[in-house]
C-alpha cells in the first residue's frame, strides 16, 4: 500500500481540533530550528494520559488512520498505555511518542517548546534543547547530521545531562 | 504509588528502534521503478511542507500571543 506524503498542516488541524495534547518532535522540528532537510513522516509527542490519548485517537481517525503494522483500525488499547503508535493516515505516517524521563519528559518538551502558526491553527514545536536531547540518545546518522547541522546554524548546542546515557 | 510507564525515550530500547526504523524505511521507501518525475514532485512537497512550517514559526514569533 502507498504511503501519502506528510502533510503537517493536516495533521496538526486534525490534532488541535480535538483538543489533543501534542508537541511536533523529529525531522519537522529540525526544520523549524531552521535546518532544512527532508523528513518523511510526522512525529507527535504525547503526555501520559489517557484522556489526552483517546483525543489523539479520534484525530488519527478522522485523518483515515490504521496501525501501520497491521493495517488494523486503531483501537483504544493500540495507543493507551502504549509507549508508542505509528499510524498510516490521509497525511502521512505519524508516529506518536510517548514522552521520556526529564528532561524529554513531555511537560519539559513541552514548557520549551515554541509556538507556531499556520493561520487558523497554532501548535507547539520542540525546542532546541529538547532536539538536541532526542538526537543525541537516538545516534543514528541522521541524528549525528542533524546536530552538526544545527550546530552550524545556532552554534554550540545545548547539552543537558540525560539519564543512563550520561551518567 | 504509581509505577512509571514505560517509555521508549531512554537508553536500552536500541533494538526496539531500529525495528521500529526498518518498518519506517520500508514503508517510505519508493519502487525501484518509481518515475523520476514522481519523487521531484515528492521531493518539491516535502520541501514546500519544510518552506512552510518555517513561515508558521515566523508567523508565530511576528504575533505573539498576548
Amino acid at each position: 500500500m502507498s504511503t501519502p506524503d506528510p502533510e503537517l498542516d493536516v495533521a496538526v488541524a486534525a490534532m488541535v481540533a480535538e483538543g489533543a495534547r501534542f508537541v511536533v518532535v523529529g525531522g519537522f522540528s529540525v526544520i523549524a530550528n531552521r535546518f532544512v532537510r527532508a523528513t518523511e513522516d510526522i512525529d507527535f509527542l504525547v503526555p501520559d494520559d489517557a484522556d489526552n490519548d483517546r483525543r489523539v485517537l479520534t484525530a488519527l481517525a478522522a485523518l483515515g488512520a490504521t496501525r501501520l503494522r497491521d493495517e488494523a483500525p486503531l483501537e483504544e488499547k493500540h495507543l493507551i498505555d502504549q509507549t508508542h503508535l505509528r499510524a498510516r493516515t490521509d497525511a502521512g505516517i505519524i508516529d506518536i511518542i510517548r514522552g521520556g524521563l526529564p528532561p524529554l519528559d513531555y511537560d519539559t518538551v513541552e514548557e520549551r517548546a515554541m509556538r507556531a502558526d499556520y493561520g487558523e491553527v497554532e501548535f507547539l514545536v520542540a525546542g532546541l534543547s529538547s532536539i538536541v536531547g532526542f538526537k543525541r540518545l537516538a545516534g543514528r546518522p541522521r541524528d549525528r547530521n542533524d546536530l552538526i547541522g544545527l550546530e552550524e546554524i545556532h552554534g554550540e548546542l545545548p547539552i543537558e545531562e540525560i539519564p543512563g546515557l550520561d551518567g | 504509588m504509581a509505577s512509571r510507564r514505560r517509555t521508549l525515550l531512554e537508553p536500552g530500547h536500541e533494538a526496539e528502534w531500529a525495528r521500529l526504523n526498518a518498518e519506517k524505511r520500508k514503508a517510505l521507501t519508493p519502487p525501484p521503478d518509481a518515475p523520476i518525475g514522481e519523487l521531484l514532485r515528492r521531493g518539491q512537497a516535502l520541501s514546500a511542507q519544510a518552506n512552510g512550517l518555517l513561515r508558521a514559526v515566523d508567523r508565530a514569533n511576528e504575533h505573539p500571543r498576548p
